[in-house]
């Protein structure tokens, strides 16, 4: 059986200008790379083209790629950088408050809450969010990325991160609750 | 245990870092602490309630297809530069400036100034697309870039209005042109309107959940017409056929099932997290080798050529686990010479579970 080349290995290629092994990398990483972006952003074009963005800036930051690099963590660095570049001027909280569905859901008169209004609460919440606190959720909980490869994608120590992962989890619980009314 | 402990056991829990072993003790302790505690035992609950719901919020399906697309006219734009000029065999160079070069090289070789993030803005009839300059903008003159606009209408091959279609425009891959995308959705009467598209050679493209269709309707991006963008002006009447899939009398592409592929512990623990595990799928006709790998959670997907079989291997499995069955929704052996088949599947995704167990 041919072995499998790791992430790391195939992204040493990519560097070295063997520009096609990203297709590997994008058959890989493009479905949670999605994900990841619809669930920062609530927004399917949004996603589509973030992910888009990130492998072009694979092929355009390639060199920045170090061996002892963490594929993972660099993907997600430059996803969280492509992700920040396109909503630097945009108040994300604002999809929440112009959606007359969600809003309805929000309010008092229907608290007496199904999964289906839980689950609308607590995406506005996340929406709502600080886009650095969003991400640590998306990151642990979705993709349950563990605390040192967040740690190493923040650049920070291994207990900073999951710190920093329990006081996102506290933020979005205060804010869910506040929604709840 | 006091309240201060089951915090930090919370804390813990939630960045996902305590191991199995650990968390089976120490449970047993913050039970007990649970009991007599409300504040905690409310936290706990509010937390577990929290991680079901955030799991049950709906992922909206994305366009793999033309996706996949976007990101072949990327590498197909790529692979024409590969070919080692004298500049491009800078960034070859070992030394400390390496990295200063190779961007700087890339740079030049590549003209790219500009990657332009696009926004949709839904106000008004029409969907108007604009990009916005990011903050890695190399060249002081994309400041000022000239624009210009196209407009047209996606009908079906009979006549009928597409709605809800996206319309993208790409720059032709080596034209010299910044690598732009604009991406629009059309609006109920299938009309489009692209605006801010810097002057420049585009394909234009519009993408349903099947395939692509280029302008002015040809599956295949070599029979696409290359539309010239001018600065100030507006292109009007890019209207196009989607060429259409579904009814389409020649023999269809070949299909594709979707294998949700599921590793999980005997008795159900919680596995240690593992980004190299991955899965071969070779074809019994020995002329194709599928292989996927996965971090995100105990699940991924792998999208098998339909009415094939496959032999199937796992590998890259935590030190200390040892694979104990591979079997597939058919109750098929994957792991003791049984083959994966797509052929004539009912059930879609197509399911295969992985079973570790302890050394």
């Amino acid at each position: 059986m041919a072995t499998i080349s790791t992430d790391e290995s195939l992204m040493a290629s990519v560097r070295e200008g063997a520009s096609g092994e990203l297709a590997i990398l994008f058959d890989r990483h493009h479905q949670a790379l999605y994900e990841f972006f619809f669930r920062m952003t609530a927004d399917r074009v949004a996603g589509e083209t973030l992910v888009q963005d990130v492998f072009y800036r694979i092929l355009k930051y390639r060199d920045t790629f170090r061996d002892d690099d963490r594929f993972i963590s660099w993907l997600y660095r430059i996803a969280r950088n492509a992700h920040h570049d396109m909503f630097r001027k945009t108040a994300i909280a604002e999809v929440c408050n112009d959606d007359p569905e969600l809003m309805r859901k929000v309010s008092p008169a229907s608290a007496e809450g199904s999964r289906t209004d839980k689950s609308s609460i607590l995406r506005c919440a996340l929406l709502k969010m600080p886009e650095d606190r969003r991400e640590m959720i998306v990151l642990s909980q979705y993709h349950q990325m563990p605390p040192d490869a967040i740690a190493e994608l923040l650049n920070v120590e291994v207990p900073e991160a999951k710190v920093r992962v329990h006081r996102a989890m506290m933020e979005l619980r205060d804010l869910y609750r506040k929604l709840s009314g | 245990m006091r309240c201060e402990e089951v915090q930090e056991y919370l804390a813990e829990r939630l960045a996902g870092s305590l191991s199995d072993r650990l968390s089976g003790t120490l449970q047993s302790y913050v039970r007990t602490h649970m009991r007599s505690c409300t504040e905690c035992c409310e936290e706990l609950e509010d937390f577990e309630e929290m991680q079901t719901v955030l799991r049950s919020i709906p992922v909206e399906p994305c366009d793999t297809n033309a996706m996949r697309s976007r990101f072949n006219l990327l590498i197909g734009a790529r692979e024409e530069v590969a070919h080692p000029g004298p500049v491009l065999r800078a960034w070859m160079l070992p030394g400390p400036s390496k990295p200063v070069v190779a961007i700087f090289a890339g740079i030049v070789v590549l003209s790219v100034a500009v990657f332009a993030v696009q926004k949709v803005v839904k106000r008004g009839d029409v969907p108007v697309a604009v990009p916005t300059i990011p903050a890695q903008s190399t060249k002081p003159a994309a400041a000022v870039v000239q624009t210009g606009a196209m407009s047209g209408q996606i009908r079906t091959a009979g006549g009928e209005v597409l709605r809800r279609v996206r319309v993208a425009v790409v720059a032709v891959p080596n034209s010299g042109m910044p690598s732009t995308e604009i991406v629009v959705e059309s609006n109920a009467d299938g009309r489009f309107r692209l605006e801010n598209i810097p002057a420049g050679r585009y394909y234009v493209f519009a993408s349903s959940i099947d395939s692509p269709t280029y302008y002015p309707g040809t599956r295949d991006v070599s029979g696409a017409k290359v539309v010239t963008v001018q600065a100030g002006t507006v292109l009007e009447g890019i209207n196009f056929t989607r060429v259409a899939t579904v009814r389409n009398p020649t023999p269809p592409a070949p299909q594709l099932v979707a294998v949700d592929v599921t590793i999980r512990h005997e008795f159900g623990e919680r596995l240690p997290f593992k980004p190299d595990a991955s899965i071969v799928f070779t074809s019994t006709t020995g002329d194709s080798q599928i292989a996927a790998s996965h971090f995100v959670g105990n699940l991924f997907r792998v999208n098998l050529p339909a009415d094939s079989s496959y032999a199937v291997s796992v590998s890259g499995i935590a030190a200390g686990y040892t694979i104990q069955s591979v079997v597939d929704d058919n109750s098929t052996d994957l792991l003791n010479g049984g083959d994966f088949s797509t052929k004539s599947r009912k059930s879609v995704p197509a399911r295969i579970v992985v079973t570790l167990s302890k050394n």
